[in-house]
């Protein structure tokens, strides 16, 4: 690998990282729900990314593909230990809220519905619904099959807007 | 159970995720209670993502990509530790291969005890041997007695040619490897 190289390939992760890292530690933290497992499944999917990428990949390809590696990580730690209760975050003191209004209540809201979620759900929904991944591109990700995802997509939707309807949130109250 | 679903629901998402969709796509999601509920989640999981997002920007920054970038590269080189456990196997069997040949060896001597004694006993210069063994038998020492001796001789030979090897494989093959670039 030459210098010129290897100098473009760091600039391209620095301006890929800039663009990913935010959303992607959101969505570990979410689906996780401990600040400092977050961090360490972070770091670790930065890693495996940047020991397997193909840098000849577009960027929303290397942007799947490092979505892939951190639900991997995320599958296999729930694997190894019981997942941790979203309240647990609260508990410790990290991460506290600083929004007011309407996300002042949905946040909460949100955090406990997700809570009463599977690991494996929040991920789906995370990655359909904030991403807007496909059905084929989730299946790759988590190891399942597209019909799979479809139908666990269609159920959690149904389920999810239905508890939130139950508290109150309605679609055309969203800014 | 029935799936309710519509072609558009995939690219309804998508549209939403990116920034939001086009006015049609818009005016079909409310027409179409799929896309309605999909439109629905879609704008409470993206305040989520927000919310979530406010919320973790206090804590303290994100690693920096160059950190992360020399790590990386710092890991392409092997792991010793890794790579010795890795090898373990290797060397076990190998221990274990020569100690099945010393054993071999020294059961194939007691074997053809006889055949070793005639063939020593032709050799030049193995006179004194040929005597001691002569001596040793007329001397009330048994078959056993006249198997051991030579069968011990061997043995040593063995375990010689075994620790000379091993000394020079020692020698060659390094503790630490040097990753090949």
């Amino acid at each position: 690998m030459s210098r010129s190289d290897d100098w473009n390939k760091r600039n391209s992760f620095q301006e890929f990282y800039g663009w990913v890292s935010p959303t992607l530690r959101g969505y570990i933290f979410r689906v996780c729900g401990d600040a400092a497992l977050t961090d360490d499944i972070f770091q670790e999917s930065f890693l495996k990314y940047l020991r397997t990428v193909r840098w000849d990949m577009k960027e929303q390809q290397q942007k799947a593909f490092i979505f892939k590696i951190a639900s991997r990580l995320i599958i296999d730690n729930f694997r190894r230990i019981k997942p941790q209760s979203l309240d647990l975050v609260e508990k410790s003191g990290e991460y506290k809220s600083a929004s007011l209004g309407y996300g002042e209540h949905l946040e909460p809201d949100m955090k406990k519905i997700f809570t009463t979620l599977k690991p494996r759900d929040r991920s789906l929904l995370w990655l359909a619904y904030v991403e807007g991944y496909s059905h084929g591109e989730i299946a790759e990700m988590m190891g399942l099959s597209s019909k799979s995802i479809k139908v666990l997509l269609f159920r959690l939707r149904g389920a999810f807007a239905q508890m939130l309807r139950n508290k109150g949130y309605s679609p055309e109250e969203q800014p | 159970m029935k799936i309710a679903t519509c072609p558009w629901e995939e690219q309804l998402r998508k549209a939403v995720a990116g920034g939001g969709p086009d006015p049609a796509l818009r005016h079909h999601a409310r027409q179409c209670p799929v896309c309605r509920d999909v439109l629905a989640v879609s704008g409470w999981m993206l305040k989520f993502r927000d919310l979530t997002l406010d919320t973790m920007r206090a804590p303290g920054p994100l690693p920096a990509p160059q950190e992360l970038w020399d790590s990386a590269q710092a890991g392409r080189t092997i792991d010793l530790g890794l790579a010795n456990k890795a090898l373990k196997p290797i060397y076990v069997y190998r221990k274990i291969a020569w100690l099945v040949s010393a054993v071999g060896s020294a059961v194939l001597v007691l074997l053809e005890f006889e055949k070793i004694k005639s063939l020593l006993a032709s050799l030049p210069g193995l006179d004194p041997l040929a005597a001691f063994l002569k001596k040793t038998a007329e001397n009330g020492g048994g078959p056993l007695t006249q198997a051991i001796a030579p069968a011990a001789l061997g043995l040593a030979a063995i375990i010689l040619l075994i620790i000379v090897t091993g000394m020079k494989r020692g020698d060659t093959c390094p503790k630490h490897f040097v990753p090949s670039k």
